[in-house]
């Protein structure tokens, strides 16, 4: 009878695996360093309105598809990490597959706010910027009405703005964006449910960005800041492939401060009181009722997302009083969404014919 | 950078007969630092770290293979191996276990720490990298802090500030404990784990790689199942909380130092900032006030030159008219004759206001 084991390591052949990983991470290393400026944010683009650190983008297309006017589509990004992961390369661009199906798209970059924005608000966010960058868009082009796509943090903004101007909003899409804070899986609640926030925010100021990752990557410690990077030495083969891993790592750590305000707000009002949820969430003089939202609405979410847990997006459907409501899962993660090869095939083309039939 | 790749292949060569890996990656890590290009070091230093933690696993896992072992010696080595490592882990001196790989996340956060206003890291790190806590040690290591200013306010502060960091280190020593407990139920995990394999008949693990990513797997799911509950809510959220009250305090002290040097403090610039944001949502408003009033200026404009369009137009045919009627015939304001057309028009009673576009009545 053979006895089983559950590992079997040779010296030799744990020499050589080690001398073969120290051989291939030196190579990467070398690639790396050779390297040179990493690009950020591909697509031709034009300032059209920008106030404070705020600048208000439009994308130009490849291509005129054809000489039909588009609604046109304004992306409200989150406050967290920057917006160019929606335009990351040529191969991984939301904004190119928009684009690439006809959408006439517009995106909101909110730059990086310093101690002189510290005493920014969410009113001044998205009853403020929001607010104007839509108008700026709707005299740009003289139109009563434009499409929102809102991302992440930047999805409960579209859905609060929504709310309260829908008079300038003709259709609404949420992408991976939290509705209910206090679903049993969002690791995020809890982290931060026992934190002081008023003391925070007043020790602080603005919060550094640094503080946000380090809360990001502890949902995953093991595999975000130590499986990855072992990983990294078979990930990167040639230029092209190390190109690619250093402009995601140069993404996940380029995160801004966050207005003091604004974060203190944003936490007490969505993850310790559940405002969409629970009721009487009031931006500014404005009072945010979801069912206030009659307009279509197309729910993204993402099914193995760990940072807003499926359930916590698909609560939206109870909520608002949209009768044209749907919803279309991802099968993938929080970033994936942006930059897989399989999102790219699918979700901007999902989302362009969605509101192409709607416009 | 000349020929570092180079010296690491010489490296690896010359000392991969005798080991350890981890050392040959350090001395590298050393030579590397020197020559490299200064602005892709941070993503080096975690590359290198954890490569650190890989050889090092590589290191353990050579010395305690059960693989030679005969009949059912290999659980007995194996359950010897973990319990070492569940030992080393309650050895607070000993870095053997905690370095492999749970020392991360905490060093993770005195690396953040480091980076926020408020207080000197530096300082934070002395005080918080001890591995034990020792109330009296750290009383003494913090009254050697030199007094500043001789009032009784800035004495008190002082205290307040040893107090506070005190509060600190037992957060972080509650933290920390709470930590090795987790790193023990990996362990746990990961051997009944491999137990598992045997039972299922499963392959035995032949590399370090396979090894090291079932690790990373158990550890992820008891760090995920152990953070979820309110132990380590609480725990985390008394740890930042202590934090940021020993920040505020030492902010405080900053700014009154700051002040003693007839600097602008920060509370003077957060008193300026508050009110420039007060006064820049005012100025939104009037903007777009304006706006609003100029939008109801040129349709104002519009309508006026409209009218006097058509009273001169009426004017002319009317004089037209008035050659071919009678004489002594009541002659009719150029008004009221606009009000007459335009109810001949809407068939509806004239009204004497103007009313505008978009304005409430």
């Amino acid at each position: 009878m053979v006895t089983r084991i559950p590992f079997q390591l040779h010296p030799d052949k744990v020499s050589r695996e080690m001398a073969d990983f120290a051989r291939k991470l030196g190579a990467g290393l070398s690639r790396l360093s050779g390297l040179g400026d990493l690009e950020t944010g591909v697509t031709e683009r034009d300032a059209v309105y920008g106030e404070d650190k705020l600048v208000l983008y439009r994308y130009k297309a490849a291509e005129q598809l054809d000489n039909l006017p588009r609604v046109p589509l304004l992306i409200v990004y989150a406050l967290v990490n920057r917006p160019y992961m929606t335009d990351l390369q040529e191969n991984r661009s939301m904004i190119r597959g928009l684009l690439d199906a006809g959408m006439d798209v517009y995106l909101i970059d909110w730059g990086y706010p310093d101690r002189a924005d510290r005493f920014l608000t969410l009113d001044d966010y998205i009853n403020g910027y929001i607010d104007r960058c839509v108008d700026a868009i709707r005299k740009l082009l003289g139109r009563e009405k434009i499409n929102l796509l809102g991302i992440c943090q930047g999805g409960t903004f579209s859905l609060c703005y929504t709310a309260t101007h829908q008079e300038k909003i003709k259709n609404l899409v949420t992408m991976v964006t939290p509705v209910d804070f206090r679903t049993a899986d969002n690791m995020l609640t809890k982290s931060v449910e026992h934190v002081d926030i008023d003391l925070l925010v007043d020790t602080l100021g603005n919060v550094p960005g640094e503080l946000l990752n380090w809360t990001f990557l502890n949902l995953k410690p093991f595999q975000l800041m130590g499986q990855k990077y072992v990983d990294m030495v078979d990930i990167i083969k040639d230029e092209k492939s190390a190109r690619n891993f250093m402009q995601m790592e140069k993404w996940i750590f380029d995160s801004p401060d966050q207005a003091g305000e604004a974060f203190r707000q944003f936490v007490r009002e969505f993850f310790h009181k559940n405002g969409l949820i629970a009721g009487g969430l009031r931006i500014g003089d404005r009072s945010i009722e979801l069912g206030e939202i009659d307009i279509p609405l197309l729910n993204v979410y993402a099914t193995q997302d760990h940072l807003v847990p499926p359930d916590s997006s698909r609560a939206l459907k109870d909520l608002v009083g949209s009768a044209d409501y749907q919803e279309l899962p991802f099968d993938g993660g929080h970033i994936g969404i942006y930059v897989s090869g399989k999102s790219q095939k699918t979700i901007p083309p999902a989302i362009g014919g969605w509101l192409s039939e709607r416009d | 950078m000349s020929n570092w790749t180079d010296q690491w292949f010489e490296s690896w060569r010359d000392l991969l007969s005798h080991q350890p890996w981890q050392s040959t990656l350090e001395d590298w890590w050393r030579q590397f630092s020197r020559q490299g290009d200064s602005s892709s070091l941070p993503v080096f230093e975690k590359i290198a770290a954890q490569s650190h933690s890989f050889f090092q696993l590589g290191e353990e896992l050579a010395k305690l293979d059960p693989g030679n072992s005969t009949g059912k010696d290999w659980q007995a080595n194996m359950d010897r191996m973990f319990n070492e490592l569940k030992q080393a882990l309650d050895t607070p001196s000993s870095n053997q276990a905690r370095n492999l790989f749970w020392q991360m996340p905490l060093a993770n956060w005195q690396s953040m720490v480091s980076s926020m206003p408020g207080f000197s890291s530096d300082q934070l790190a002395a005080v918080g990298g001890q591995p034990a806590f020792d109330p009296q040690a750290k009383w003494e290591q913090l009254l050697s802090i030199p007094g500043l200013g001789y009032t009784r306010e800035s004495q008190a502060g002082i205290q307040k500030l040893n107090r506070l960091t005190l509060d600190y280190l037992k957060t972080q020593q509650s933290y920390n404990n709470f930590f090795v407990e987790m790193s023990k139920e990996s362990l746990d995990s990961m051997r009944e784990r491999l137990k598992a394999r045997v039972e299922d008949g499963a392959e035995p693990l032949k590399t370090v790689r396979e090894f090291y990513d079932l690790w990373v797997d158990c550890s992820e799911a008891v760090y995920q199942a152990r953070t979820m509950t309110d132990e380590y809510a609480r725990l985390h959220g008394d740890r930042v909380n202590a934090l940021m009250a020993l920040k505020q305090q030492a902010a405080m002290m900053m700014d009154d130092w700051v002040d003693m040097m007839n600097m602008p403090t920060r509370r003077e610039m957060d008193t300026i900032n508050l009110r420039s944001q007060a006064a820049r949502r005012t100025s939104k408003e009037l903007e777009q006030r304006v706006e609003m009033l100029k939008r109801r200026e040129a349709d104002l404009t519009r309508q006026v030159t409209e009218l006097c369009g058509r009273i001169e137009r009426l004017s002319s045919g009317r004089s037209q008219t008035a050659v071919k009627k009678a004489p002594g015939r009541k002659k009719t304001s150029p008004k009221k004759a606009i009000r007459k057309q335009g109810a001949a028009e809407t068939g509806k009673k004239p009204v004497n206001k103007i009313k505008l576009r978009g304005e409430k009545r």
